[in-house]
């Protein structure tokens, strides 16, 4: 169980990586250990090592012999793997009173909720008036979706190499979208409303694709749009910017 | 799945509709402004800006740089500078994908426009202290009504767009003369319906397209250049009647290759025939594929002059004849050789239009002389007001002569109404429409 959990976690980390610090720790019989500086302050030996910057940025050396240190180090993975397990929760009210729990950090794909719960004041719960719970769950769905797949441990090979078409999480957001005129627009605004750049981006340009290849009188119908122009202004419109499409 | 006929896009905050139009390809995004009034609306947002005539390259320049081209409704696509002796004088600057311009100048009292001359440089490094580093590089240029109390200020703006590949002039009043100083990129010229231009004077190396509507001014060229697409709407005559083949000579050389023409009857017969028919056919226009023929029709049609003409272009795909009335016509008596030339027949020749032909009865002694000179089967459509289109069908008659024992088949031919998918037979000449 520890190793898996060693696999997991570090590589999870070695995501978020390319950012967070490093120390290496050096056992007595002179092996090293690669480990982020949050793991490793599990320790409040090392904590204090480093706090106090009596290191230099390549090793510390412990009176530790190898076999300790790595069970050691397996240790304090599972620990922090513990201790995912008890995230937070903040509640998610719809404009029509239903009430859903989501964990804090799927949320917080949300920046307004962000702010509410940055700014404290998201005691109880977080009251959403323009959303309604159809749309709420379908944003939710769409939060922890996103939230999971960049969790994922994905092998960095295939990260770099994989074409967006037969990437999973794109054909997820496909069948996502694939919903009537009214929800498509419930979604939008509420992804406005709710400052999730994700989803906002994703619907804006399936109804731009719907536009795609159309011609105006073709959007016309596709969206109910109404032409308020009479024949002479839109002609004179279509004259004023000929020029735009020589 | 309900029935939903409420119109649920318009109702969109603007900036969701125009993060929306950021996803639309950039040539097919500003075509939603044709949807309705609002959608309009989002695209008519005009910064204004007052300030001096010196300071107007400044301001141009930070309209420019600011565009965001990726994302078109981000930032107003127009600016209104104001400027000049009691900000009386407007300038209208409006962005278009593709690096393109369009700046339309204005001033606020009707006055008389004055005559003035105007050297426009194009290949100057940037005048200014300010490096150009405007990310947006205008490559086409719009300029409508510059007069002479902006001619200054458009000059100093113009002269900063290096990368300045096709420049239009329209509509300019009292301008005189035009001198137009270009760099090696600028390949197309466009002059359209400038009045009082007497004279115009190009210094460029690759010209490849120019077109001219208005009266023939006095051309002028520095060096030599081969155009492949020359429209010379000259159909309201020269601006100075002693105007001789020997002055249109240099120009005539530069149209000598063209694959697209645009001629005038009165250009021919004035200034290009006296020129070549010495050389009884062997000046060949060699690359013409596409010709618009401007004629004019006073007492009876008389097409001798465009036979003649089409003799000179071997590779002639798509002829289109236009009878303008009111186009200048002269009373010259013209003689065309009646000799075969090397090549008397048009092997090409695939579409023939004729527009405006007010005498039936010439429309179709043309038609059928055009369809004797060509090789293959045309097609030949014609129209009068622009919306009634007849194409021309042969008709077997069966005429039994007296005298003889065989039967002679006579191919007469007559125009008959289109009543079918006219979008196949709307053919148009590039030049018609601009």
């Amino acid at each position: 169980m520890a190793s898996s959990s060693t696999s997991v976690v570090v590589s999870n980390k070695e995501k978020e990586n390319k950012n967070t610090k490093k120390v290496t720790l050096k056992s007595s019989d002179g092996e090293s250990f690669e480990v982020d500086e949050s793991v490793a302050m599990e320790s409040q030996t090392i904590k204090h090592i480093i706090e106090d910057g009596h290191y230099s940025s390549l090793a510390l050396s412990l009176s530790v012999k190898t076999t300790m240190a790595s069970s050691s180090t397996s240790v304090v993975v599972s620990n922090k793997e513990k201790e995912n397990k008890n995230t937070k929760k903040v509640t998610l009210k719809s404009s029509d009173g239903e009430s859903f729990e989501v964990d804090e950090s799927v949320a917080m794909e949300s920046q307004t909720i962000k702010h509410i719960i940055e700014d404290g004041c998201a005691n109880n719960e977080i009251p959403l008036p323009n959303v309604t719970s159809g749309i709420l769950s379908r944003v939710i769905e769409y939060c922890k979706k996103h939230k999971e797949a960049a969790g994922e441990s994905e092998p960095s090979v295939t990260s770099y190499t994989s074409n967006s078409t037969t990437n999973p999480l794109t054909e997820w957001d496909t069948e996502f979208v694939k919903v009537d005129q009214n929800t498509l627009f419930d979604l939008i605004l509420a992804a406005n409303y709710l400052d999730i750049k994700g989803l906002l981006d994703l619907t804006c340009k399936t109804v731009a694709d719907m536009m795609k290849g159309k011609t105006p009188q073709e959007i016309r119908e596709t969206f109910h749009i109404k032409n308020d122009y009479t024949p002479e202004e839109e002609a004179e419109v279509r004259k004023e910017n000929q020029w735009a499409f020589e | 799945m309900e029935e939903n006929t409420l119109d649920l896009l318009s109702s969109l905050p603007d900036e969701i509709l125009g993060r929306i139009i950021s996803f639309l390809p950039s040539e097919s995004a500003l075509q939603t402004s044709f949807l309705s009034t609002r959608w309009a609306s989002l695209w008519n947002t005009v910064l204004v800006q007052h300030g001096t005539t010196e300071a107007a390259v400044t301001a141009i320049s930070e309209f420019l740089t600011h565009f965001d081209e990726l994302n078109p409704l981000r930032q107003p696509r127009r600016l209104q500078y104001h400027f000049g002796k009691g900000s009386a004088n407007i300038l209208l600057a409006t962005i278009a994908a593709n690096n393109k311009l369009h700046m339309e100048l204005s001033t606020g009292k009707q006055e008389f426009q004055k005559q003035f001359d105007w050297q426009l440089g194009l290949n100057h490094q940037s005048l200014t202290d300010q490096p150009s580093s405007s990310s947006f590089f205008v490559k086409t240029l719009f300029l409508k009504s510059v007069g002479f109390q902006s001619k200054e200020a458009v000059s100093s703006i113009v002269s900063n767009f290096q990368f300045l590949e096709s420049l239009k002039i329209i509509e300019c009043n009292g301008l005189q003369t035009l001198e137009i100083d270009s760099s090696p990129r600028l390949k197309s010229l466009t002059i359209f319906d400038c009045p009082q231009l007497k004279s115009l004077f190009i210094r460029s190396l690759k010209l490849r397209s120019f077109r001219y509507r208005g009266l023939l001014p006095r051309l002028l060229t520095e060096n030599h250049f081969n155009l492949k697409d020359a429209m010379l709407d000259f159909r309201q005559g020269p601006c100075d009647n002693s105007f001789g083949s020997n002055d249109f000579d240099p120009s005539l050389l530069t149209i000598k290759n063209a694959e697209i023409l645009t001629l005038c009857k009165w250009t021919f017969e004035k200034l290009i025939w006296p020129s070549i028919s010495y050389l009884h056919g062997n000046f060949q226009f060699y690359r013409l594929k596409e010709l618009w023929w401007i004629d004019n029709s006073s007492e009876g049609y008389n097409s001798d002059a465009l036979i003649s003409f089409l003799k000179l272009c071997p590779a002639l795909e798509q002829l289109f004849v236009t009878v303008d009335t009111k186009s200048y016509s002269m009373p010259i008596t013209t003689t065309y050789s009646k000799k075969v030339a090397r090549h008397s027949k048009l092997e090409h020749l695939k579409v023939v239009k004729l527009v405006g032909f007010t005498n039936e009865e010439d429309e179709l002694l043309l038609a059928v002389h055009l369809t004797k000179l060509a090789v293959k089967e045309l097609l030949i459509i014609a129209t009068a007001d622009g919306i009634c289109l007849r194409s021309l069908v042969k008709v077997h008659l069966y005429q039994p002569k007296l005298n003889q024992t065989h039967v002679k088949y006579t191919h007469n031919y007559k125009f008959v109404e289109e009543n079918g998918d006219i979008n196949e037979l709307c053919v148009n000449h590039a030049h018609m429409g601009l």
